[in-house]
């Protein structure tokens, strides 16, 4: 805009007379203007047209084209709407004054004309109508403005009364019909919105800031924001700008609910819960109220997503959501009414949920809200044609007897939670202090030894035994080896006493059990037919009544000839009913089983008992053979062992021999079987397989007979 | 100043104001185009005078009329302004009188402009 009032302004002159061209011209370039020429009016408007003048000045009387037509002409031309155009004319020629006027002419300068006035009358008209230009160009720039916002606008004075307003596609329905020109705002709008601005008004007024302030208003039942600006506009007048947002309100609303809210089950997701928790300690800290965290795990929901798919799993959260929901909401109304905890929903993420209980007064209560909620989860669910009964784990941890801090309580609610569902699942445990890590970790070794054991995670590892007597390797101890998922490989030694402690040694016994016989199985048809394979008996699993069946049964399911399967057994084991393994072992006789005692010499065996039971074979406990060499005790208990067997018509096994020594003693002392790393360590069933062949090859003709 | 009342030198004085410094002298320039014109625009009347067209006296004396004022020549200027009437009333019954007139007032300022060229 500078550019424009610097750039210099070129008038065309208009008049036949080239003395008053040049007169004209030598007065306009005096004070700076380019001047331009026309003899008449036809050729001012070719002229004109083409060299867009800022002014013209025509001079009445001219031969081809008058002045005044050449006025009205040019005026028509989009381009000198509003270019000044002075007439020439005589003076107090009042005719041509008056039909300037009409033909459109801005001003008029009267003959003789005064040369030493006319630069300067020159440059006012100049100035104004750039002035008067520039005011309409801003006008039409705010028109432009106005209708390119789409809010809607009010001025409004200092009393209140509305000069005009603009209704805009934003926030018009502000505006309704009563809202005339002249009428007071205040008589039209809702009480406080009237005051509120009735007070920005005269502070905007006096301050010339910007009050920006927000609106709600219902609209067919539903909830419409406004957002209004109020600015000065005149010294003694307010603009008000009107803009409907209620979408950024939803959109907002919406995001929050994404950072805030899980989007399946629409409870409030880990964000909000660990922010409500931190309410939860901060509100409680002040009261002597107290905090419940509640850790909700639904036992086995990965089953029923990786078998059903996951959308049949995100069908049954969502229902489990609601019935949390439903059962949370009626356990508030309730504790409401005695102005007890208040409860909190939340999913943490796939089958966790989480149940913050504020202003909790006793512990019990936030074990009988747990339990409640447990027995709302058992009820049979149905999705998609199944039906389902879901049992959920409960970890409870509270304020500030279990944790201090949120840490803390998350931490010992999750332990809590993890004992539950070690201890079996479908059960609710608050946090004690004696859920130590020890402990801790031995129910979650118990619980992924269950899965292990259902998912066949297991492993057997074969260890051959060698005959002194002829060099064959007739018969291998099945041992078991497990991988923790987490831990990694576990030791028996650190998982059978545990498995013994929870009864679950039982199954793993009848593992075992199968296990071996589907490996006797696929050697039946192997040059390893005869490989006996011998497992371990729990005290416990050698107790079950019907075990002498169980093996039966399962030989015999697996077509496996008798005598394959041999048994070892503690002295404990034997000893701990005497009267319940003469039977059990009178049974496993009869099926054609040998019986082994495992570790003998460590126990307390009764001599007369063992005598009088149908045992094949003493295995001497590795305690003695590792000291064989080095101990004249060990070395005399071997040879006792060996004499005590021998003497009562059984075989004996010395086990843990790791070197040449060892074996020499024992074979001088008539071993009948050594075991251990010297020969053979225990190895996967293809690396068993592998070795006893070679092994074979090797001493070929001492091969024995093989089994018919 | 020149006391000569055949012209209005505040005329010409305006003109010498307009003059800017490294260019042809204005006051001269007018001089000239007006004692050529003039002289034309005489003519021209006197011509249409014996030819009976009242228009083209108009026309021209109203040329005249302009370019004599112009250069302050008041006399000529009022004297064609008076022909330039009689020209557009189409009464051309008292126009030789004027154009007599009008012949001596141009003599009058020519002179008088030529001395002030000389000036």
């Amino acid at each position: 805009m500078t550019g424009e009032w610097m750039k210099k302004a070129s008038i065309l002159v208009v008049d036949d007379d080239p003395t008053l061209r040049l007169l004209t011209r030598a007065a306009l370039e005096q004070v700076g203007f380019d001047v331009i020429e026309a003899e008449n009016g036809r050729v001012a408007v070719d002229v004109a047209t083409t060299a867009l003048p800022d002014m013209i000045m025509l001079d009445v009387e001219m031969p081809e084209l008058d002045g005044f037509s050449a006025c009205a002409e040019i005026r028509k031309h989009k381009a000198f709407v509003d270019t000044p155009i002075v007439m020439l004319t005589g003076r107090d020629d009042d005719e041509s004054i008056q039909q300037a006027y009409d033909c459109g002419a801005t001003d008029f300068i009267s003959k003789p004309i005064n040369w030493s006035l006319l630069g300067q009358r020159v440059r006012y008209i100049v100035r104004a109508s750039r002035v008067s230009r520039g005011l309409r160009e801003s006008e039409s720039k705010n028109q432009a403005f106005v209708r390119a916002i789409p809010d809607s606008m009010l001025v409004v004075d200092s009393g209140g009364r509305l000069l005009t307003h603009h209704r805009g596609t934003s926030g018009s329905q502000m505006i309704d019909d009563r809202m005339q020109e002249g009428v007071c705002i205040y008589d039209v709008l809702p009480k406080s919105l009237s005051d509120l601005w009735r007070q920005q008004i005269v502070k905007v007024l006096a301050s010339r800031g910007v009050e920006l302030s927000e609106h709600r208003a219902m609209k067919n039942r539903n909830s419409q924001y406004y957002e209004s600006r109020v600015v000065p506009y005149t010294e003694d007048s307010v603009l008000i700008m009107l803009r409907d947002v209620t979408e950024q309100k939803q959109a907002a609303a919406k995001v929050r609910k994404l950072a805030f809210y899980d989007t399946l089950t629409g409870l409030p997701n880990r964000q909000s819960f660990l922010i409500q928790l931190a309410e939860a300690i901060r509100e409680a800290e002040d009261t002597d109220r107290r905090v419940g965290v509640v850790y909700i795990d639904l036992d086995n929901f990965k089953l029923i997503n990786d078998s059903l798919g996951h959308s049949v799993g995100d069908t049954l959260l969502k229902d489990i959501a609601d019935r949390l929901s439903a059962s949370v909401r009626r356990d508030d109304y309730i504790a409401g009414s005695d102005k007890a905890c208040a409860l909190q929903l939340a999913r943490l993420g796939g089958d966790e949920f989480t149940l913050l209980l504020r202003g909790l007064e006793t512990i019990d209560q936030a074990e009988a809200v747990s339990e409640r909620l447990v027995n709302v989860l058992k009820q049979p669910l149905e999705c998609n044609g199944h039906r389902f009964v879901v049992t959920p784990s409960v970890g409870i941890a509270v304020y500030p007897e279990d944790g201090a801090d949120l840490e803390s309580l998350m931490k010992n609610a999750d332990t809590a939670l993890h004992h539950a569902k070690a201890s079996g699942r479908d059960q609710v445990t608050r946090f004690s202090g004696t859920m130590s890590v020890r402990s801790l970790e031995r129910l979650d070794i118990e619980d992924s030894l269950r899965r292990a054991i259902q998912n066949d995670d297991l492993e057997l590892h074969y260890q051959p035994k060698l005959s002194l007597t002829d060099q064959s390797v007739t018969s291998v101890e099945a041992l078991i080896r497990w991988t923790h998922p987490d831990r990694g490989p576990m030791s028996p030694a650190k998982f059978i006493p545990i498995a013994e402690d929870s009864g679950m040694i039982i199954e793993l016994g009848d593992w075992v059990l199968h296990r071996a016989c589907r490996q006797l199985e696929e050697w039946q048809s192997s040059p390893l037919h005869d490989v006996r394979i011998a497992i371990n008996l729990s005290a416990k699993q050698f107790h079950i009544r019907d075990l002498a069946a169980q093996i039966i049964s399962a030989t015999k399911r697996r077509g496996l000839p008798q005598g394959l399967l041999d048994l070892e057994l503690t002295e404990g084991a034997l000893m701990s009913d005497l009267e319940s393994t003469a039977h059990s072992l009178a049974q496993l006789k009869d099926a054609g089983l040998s019986i082994a005692v495992d570790d003998f010499g460590t126990g307390y065996s009764s001599l007369s008992y063992l005598m009088r039971f149908p045992i094949d074979a003493l295995k001497i406990d590795r305690s003695f053979v590792f000291e064989i060499d080095g101990s004249e005790q060990s070395h005399s208990i071997c040879k006792a062992i060996v004499a005590l067997a021998h003497g009562l018509n059984m075989r004996v096994i010395a086990e843990g021999v790791e070197n040449n020594e060892q074996l020499q003693l024992l074979r001088m002392m008539n071993c009948d079987e050594i075991q251990g790393y010297h020969f053979a360590k225990p190895m996967p069933a293809g690396s068993v397989f592998d070795f006893i062949k070679k092994h074979r090859s090797r001493h070929v003709h001492k091969l024995p007979f093989a089994n018919p | 100043m020149d006391s000569d009342l055949t012209i209005d030198t505040h005329a010409l004085d305006a003109i010498r104001a307009l003059q800017q410094p490294g260019t042809e002298d204005l006051v001269s320039k007018i001089i000239s185009m007006f004692l050529e014109d003039a002289i034309r625009y005489r003519d021209e009347i006197g011509a249409a005078i014996r030819e009976g067209s009242p228009e083209r006296v108009g026309v021209a004396a109203h040329s005249l009329k302009s370019c004599a004022a112009n250069v302050g020549a008041m006399q000529v200027s009022a004297t064609a302004a008076a022909l330039e009437t009689l020209g557009r009333d189409a009464a051309l019954d008292e126009a030789p009188a004027q154009f007599e007139k009008l012949e001596a007032a141009v003599d009058a300022a020519r002179k008088s402009l030529v001395n002030q060229l000389d000036a």
